[in-house]
């Protein structure tokens, strides 16, 4: 049996008695990708883990996250998942990861960036199809991006939000409590349950944008695996706060990303951003 | 932990996604030659889901029959949570009227009573299994009247599922494809020469493949559910929605 060394709730049969996954394809991201950062008055933790479902499929993880810096003073932070339903979508997820930090740590605003991604996504996804014996689901591709540039000002954090689909940005206070600043809404919930979005590559690759001053808290970038339960569930609001009151070592980060719950497959990254010393307050 | 049942824990946590399937078998007099094959093709659906993790924890299901009325065998639940499925047995006529009625009866309280328990719960999966024609000659208003919806107007059955219709032998295929639901995504299958086996297996698959793409699907808030083509040389043919609200039977 698996250990599941973190979990909220009930784990399911899945995390408790599915054994590891087939390796990917030779080149293929790796099951778990993990980075630690600092910069200017900030730590930063990002980890992304394959989900079981990509596991128990033998499928390669679709999530991406990139990380990069304007001047060593904003941080940008990207965090794509790749559409389940396309066979190519890691590599969607990674290119448009990478186009979205590096425009940002370029200076380039984040409408300019995203129809950049979007038209060289498109690009790719055309050579993909085009392809001998090319398979319009195995050989598509798709995913969702937010980006996030963020930078300390005299009091506080100021920042940049922009997306397409339904990664997010959230903001953690020093009281444990979570808000939703970029990303979907619960609004968008009909009388069902759907997991459809409207991705990248779109039409004009036009995206969501909102900026924003706070005065202390972390943040945290992530894709629907995560934000999911902690939209729905005030356990995982709970229990993901005490974990990120203060920026864990790297390696438990990751392991709390991929945090074992039932029926909660999907892959899973996040972005932790904190202020440096881990002071909530900002003071 | 038995064979095919499993232990663990069965409480509920709000926020656990749930992928509900009815399978709605016919057990009209017609089908005294294939109940043995009927109720080891179900059980062996039972144990492949229970069999498989992840399609058992986001999978629930519920087993229904009809003849002259329609009843709930196996209420809406986790496979690897029940040790067997109720033997079905032969009944009366065929009446199709009944069973879309009991299905919508059953669709409205499951759905309700998941919602309820915080389960974000995605639109429901129906097969609808049968070996002949209807002996109802309303069946068409009597499917219309309860398991259709219309955007426009606000008519029908808002909660209404993905009909699935699986005929064998001597269905007719143009009432599948009438059945197939919603038009323009809904598909139907037949099995002309092959067993009641052979049609759960392609509902099998089909519940498979629907649970593994459970994760983010392109384009506008359409119905997950993904109806494979069958294998080359199963014995199943399938075909399009041909579902027509003014059709007459």
């Amino acid at each position: 049996m698996t250990k599941v060394p973190y979990s909220i709730g009930n784990p399911g049969r899945a995390a408790l008695e599915l054994p590891d996954g087939l390796p990917g394809d030779c080149g293929g991201p790796a099951d778990v990708e993990l980075s630690a950062a600092a910069l200017s008055g900030m730590v930063i933790r990002a980890a992304s883990s394959r989900g079981l479902l990509h596991r128990g499929r033998g499928k390669p993880r679709q999530d991406a996250f990139a990380l990069g810096h304007r001047d060593q003073v904003a941080l940008i932070a990207v965090v794509c998942d790749g559409v389940g339903e396309f066979g190519r979508s890691d590599e969607a997820a990674a290119l448009v990861s990478r186009c979205l930090a590096g425009a940002g740590a370029s200076g380039v605003s984040w409408p300019e960036a995203f129809a950049s991604a979007n038209d060289q996504l498109r690009k790719l996804a055309d050579e993909r199809k085009a392809g001998e014996n090319a398979d319009l689901i195995e050989d598509g591709m798709a995913t969702t991006a937010v980006a996030v540039s963020l930078s300390l000002d005299a009091g506080g954090w100021v920042g940049s939000a922009a997306w397409i689909g339904d990664s997010t940005l959230w903001h953690l206070d020093v009281d444990g409590t979570w808000t939703l600043l970029g990303g979907m809404s619960d609004e968008a919930e009909g009388y069902y349950h759907s997991s459809a979005v409207r991705p990248m590559p779109s039409t004009d690759g036009a995206c969501s944008q909102s900026d924003f001053r706070l005065g202390g808290g972390a943040f945290f970038v992530m894709s629907d695996g995560v934000s999911n339960p902690l939209r729905w569930n005030d356990r995982v609001k709970d229990v993901l706060a005490s974990w990120w009151q203060r920026p864990p070592e790297p390696i438990t980060f990751a392991a709390q990303v991929g945090f074992a719950m039932k029926t909660h497959i999907d892959d899973r990254t996040v972005i932790g951003i904190w202020p440096d010393g881990g002071d909530l307050d900002g003071d | 932990m038995g064979e095919y049942k499993v232990r663990e824990q069965t409480d509920v946590e709000p926020g656990q996604m749930v992928m509900p399937f009815y399978l709605i078998c016919d057990v009209s007099y017609s089908m005294y030659d294939d109940m043995r094959a009927l109720n080891d093709g179900v059980e062996r659906l039972r144990k492949a889901i229970v069999g498989e993790p992840i399609v058992d924890e986001v999978a629930q299901i519920c087993v229904m029959t009809f003849s002259d009325t329609a009843k709930v065998v196996l209420p809406m639940g986790q496979m690897s949570h029940q040790s067997s499925v109720p033997a079905l047995s032969v009944e009366g006529g065929t009446n199709y009227g009944a069973a879309f009625r009991g299905l919508a009866s059953a669709i409205t309280s499951d759905s309700a009573s998941l919602k309820a328990q915080k389960y974000k719960v995605y639109r429901p999966c129906a097969f609808f299994l049968t070996d002949g024609e209807p002996n109802d000659h309303d069946w068409h208003k009597s499917y219309t009247d309860a398991l259709t919806y219309d955007k426009e107007s606000g008519a029908g059955l808002k909660a209404h599922p993905i009909f699935v219709p699986f005929g064998f032998r001597d269905a007719s295929e143009q009432i599948l494809a009438q059945l197939a639901y919603p038009k323009g995504r809904g598909k139907y299958y037949h099995v002309k020469d092959k067993s009641v086996e052979e049609a759960l297996k392609g509902i099998l698959d089909i519940i498979m493949n629907t649970v593994v793409t459970a994760g983010h699907t392109a384009g506008s808030n359409q119905p997950a559910v993904v109806q494979t083509a069958p294998a080359p040389g199963s014995g199943i043919t399938q075909g399009d929605s041909a579902y027509d609200p003014d059709y007459i039977s």
